[in-house]
């Protein structure tokens, strides 16, 4: 077996071109520092032909062998410790100057090296030219002009080639040579550094040629002027937000969702008909009520998701997420985090397990634990479910509520770190400095892949957990204490446990049992409140056939569930903004490395997000009715008792930098 | 309950049974969630198990 390192700098194309010769679809994105862990693969059958096995490793992107991140870390780490059989260096074909500076220090490494140009697709556009074969005589190791994103005569072919004809007993030739014993002080390092990249200049320069024309580049620049302007990016941002989610939830998604839906309700009429009479009430009702019923009704939302993370991918291939980082920056930079920490909850909006798994590449501990404790706040795909069933269900501008969500989350992020930054008192600033990918035409191929790998998620999802869950729920609301068959539900022992838990939340307008287990449910996996609404409320099918779209206005979810639009919206709010799943909260402990952090960022989300569902009930009631929601008085005693315990954190972190700074000033004086 | 209840019942808990299974192969394998096809970082969670 050979083992291949894949090295390079963030963003060159290593994950692209690691899926294309192995077959597998990790994911891509146009922005630097998408892969924060290695990944191994086996290389493609086709590709082998009868010849050794070749074992691939993907490792996260790298400017140097000097670590500055720990994505950085694991990279350098594995290829000093590891000693792979040979170092695929890729390297972005209009980037040379920067990627070769790297490409030298991996040669001092003495492994056997390829170097791959990838993107070389793009040599016409950026009316550029590279003479590979004295490029491959001065670097002294094989240089293939590839484009991993292209089918075809792409290069990877002759780039295996190269792989397997290296002599992995003879390392590469070193290009440059480290001058005079290794830098020790940070002086002696910057001009070590500074000698190399200008033989890495020289080198460029005799090797590539580009034609003078800005025309391409200033295109760029013009777009971003608009794009990541500081004030006019943001109307522009919530405008595509807005489109992404009116296309997903109220114009495409439930036209789309509509056949799925009518085959769902055949396959529910059909079992119905043919089985509820003939079985006895437990199985037909754990077969027709809980799996086909409750699965089924999470499952309409499929078309949703796929084209809520088809556009979401589209955005993020042409560029303009990465852009929305550095738009997000100034703002971020105000509560003591950085444009660094909007990465993390851009992935979050898919998942937030990989999102606050992405916060490692942040190096401040307190902005690290920080992004993770605000990254759940993003509403990920599961909790779309619940965004659209709600906004469908109770609001004629469904578009408006998803988008609205969205962005309640960006002002809960922006002021719950600017609180936590005062309760921890911790004054670093953190710089951003980010390669911008440039602007391309987003490949609709990847966007349906990343789609179908939603799609793929979200129905093994349904399968597994909701599937046990939805049965727990019904067999629950089956029965009594007494192990007793209940035909009435609010008599069943899911009920009884649920009802006491429900008081607490009379302040936020849904009292009721039904969504006090949904709720709890929802902690397994958010998509089960859907599920466990469709089970207790004895609902089959929350989109409506007929109308193409939502249940919406007097219909009927909207009847059986009883509660008022404001008391809805509170608790959409409440599911969203209260902690996430269990395996995401693992996904903190984990990141967070600290006991104390975890549960004050669990104790945070949920006074928050109860805090957040009260003002939305008890506001929302005194503008439909003139007077303030049930249990008006209960509900803030308990949301002033959380703002008491976050003031007292900050005070005490005041007095305490207060007295720190007197101490030192005595010292000094 | 009659034999045909039986069969379904059957049916119903074979269904959990290997929703069951597959959630216990995913977290054997390191991963926290059953939604790793879809995840940036499937394989190398791990650390989370």
């Amino acid at each position: 077996m050979i083992k291949i390192a894949l090295a390079g700098n963030p963003n060159c194309g290593k994950t692209s071109l690691f899926n294309a010769i192995t077959g597998r679809s990790e994911h891509v994105g146009n922005w630097p520092g998408v892969t924060i862990e290695k990944k191994e693969a086996w290389l493609k059958d086709s590709f082998i032909q009868g010849r050794e096995k070749v074992l691939l490793v993907d490792l996260p992107g790298a400017y140097s062998m000097s670590p500055f991140t720990g994505e950085e870390q694991i990279t350098r780490d594995f290829i000093k410790q590891e000693k792979p059989d040979i170092l695929l260096n890729i390297i972005d074909f209009g980037n040379l100057d920067r990627s070769l500076f790297f490409t030298t220090q991996l040669q001092e490494l003495g492994i056997p090296m390829v170097i791959a140009l990838n993107k070389s697709d793009l040599q016409k556009k950026k009316k550029m030219s590279i003479d590979y074969d004295n490029l491959s005589r001065e670097l002294g190791a094989p240089v293939v002009a590839v484009s991993a994103v292209k089918s075809g005569d792409n290069g990877l072919m002759q780039l295996v080639e190269a792989l397997y004809g290296l002599d992995l007993q003879k390392a590469a030739p070193l290009f440059y040579r480290t001058q005079g014993e290794p830098a020790g002080s940070r002086e002696a390092a910057m001009e070590e550094d500074t000698r190399r990249f200008n033989a890495v200049k020289e080198l460029v320069k005799r090797n590539e040629k580009r034609q003078e024309d800005n025309s391409y580049q200033n295109r760029q620049d013009k777009v971003d002027r608009f794009l990541a302007h500081r004030w006019l990016g943001i109307p522009v941002f919530a405008g595509i937000i807005w489109l992404v989610f009116s296309l997903s939830q109220a114009w495409l998604g439930p036209w789309l969702a509509d056949s799925l839906v009518g085959g769902i309700d055949w396959i529910y009429n059909q079992a119905d008909g043919l089985l509820r009479d003939q079985l006895n009430p437990l199985v037909s009702a754990l077969l027709l009520d809980g799996i086909i019923g409750g699965v089924g009704a999470v499952l309409g939302f499929l078309p949703l998701i796929m084209v809520l993370f088809f556009f979401l991918a589209l955005l993020e291939d042409c560029g303009y997420m990465a852009r929305v980082a550095l738009l997000m920056d100034p703002y971020f930079k105000k509560i003591g985090l950085s444009g660094k920490s909007v990465i993390p909850m851009i992935v979050g909006t898919g998942c937030a397990i990989p999102g606050i798994m992405a916060t490692r590449t942040i190096r401040n501990e307190r902005q690290r634990r920080t992004t993770a404790m605000l990254t759940p706040f993003m509403p990920c795909g599961a909790k779309l479910p619940i965004i659209a069933l709600f906004s469908g269900v109770f609001f004629s501008e469904k578009g408006w509520v998803g988008t609205s969500m969205y962005f309640l989350a960006l002002l809960v992020i922006l002021l719950g770190g600017l609180v936590i930054r005062k309760m921890v008192g911790d004054q670093s600033k953190s710089y951003f400095i980010m390669e911008l990918p440039e602007y391309k035409m987003p490949s609709l191929k990847r966007a349906v892949a990343s789609m179908f790998s939603r799609a793929k998620a979200f129905i093994v999802k349904a399968g597994t957990i909701i599937l046990v869950c939805n049965t727990v729920v019904q067999l629950l609301q089956s029965f009594n204490w007494q192990m007793q068959w209940v035909d009435i539900p609010s008599e069943s022992l899911l009920a009884s446990v649920a009802t006491p838990l429900s008081l607490i939340f009379i302040p936020l307008g849904f009292g009721l049992w039904q969504f006090a287990a949904a709720a709890i449910t929802g902690f397994i996996a958010k998509e089960n409140v859907v599920g466990t609404l469709a089970v207790t409320f004895s609902l089959t099918r929350f989109i409506d056939v007929e109308e193409l779209a939502l249940v919406g206005g007097s219909g009927d979810v909207r009847t059986v569930m009883g509660i008022s639009g404001a008391a809805a919206l509170s608790y959409l709010v409440f599911n969203l903004f209260t902690p996430p799943c269990f395996a995401a909260i693992g996904s903190m402990n984990s990141e967070m490395e600290s006991p104390k952090w975890l549960w004050g960022a669990l104790g945070f989300q949920l006074g928050i997000g109860y805090s957040l569902a009260f003002l939305v009930y008890q506001l929302g009631t005194l503008f439909q009715t003139g007077s303030m929601g049930s249990a008006f008085w209960s509900g803030f005693a308990f949301i002033a008792f959380f703002f008491m315990i976050i003031f007292i954190l900050m005070n005490r972190q005041k007095r305490t930098s207060r007295e720190k700074g007197t101490q030192s000033l005595k010292a000094v004086q | 309950m009659k034999g045909f209840d039986w069969m379904i019942l059957a049916a119903v808990v074979l269904m959990v049974a290997m929703a069951l299974m597959k959630i216990r192969r995913d977290k054997k394998r390191g991963a926290p969630c059953s939604g790793c096809s879809s995840c940036p970082v499937k394989g190398s969670c791990e650390k989370l198990s």
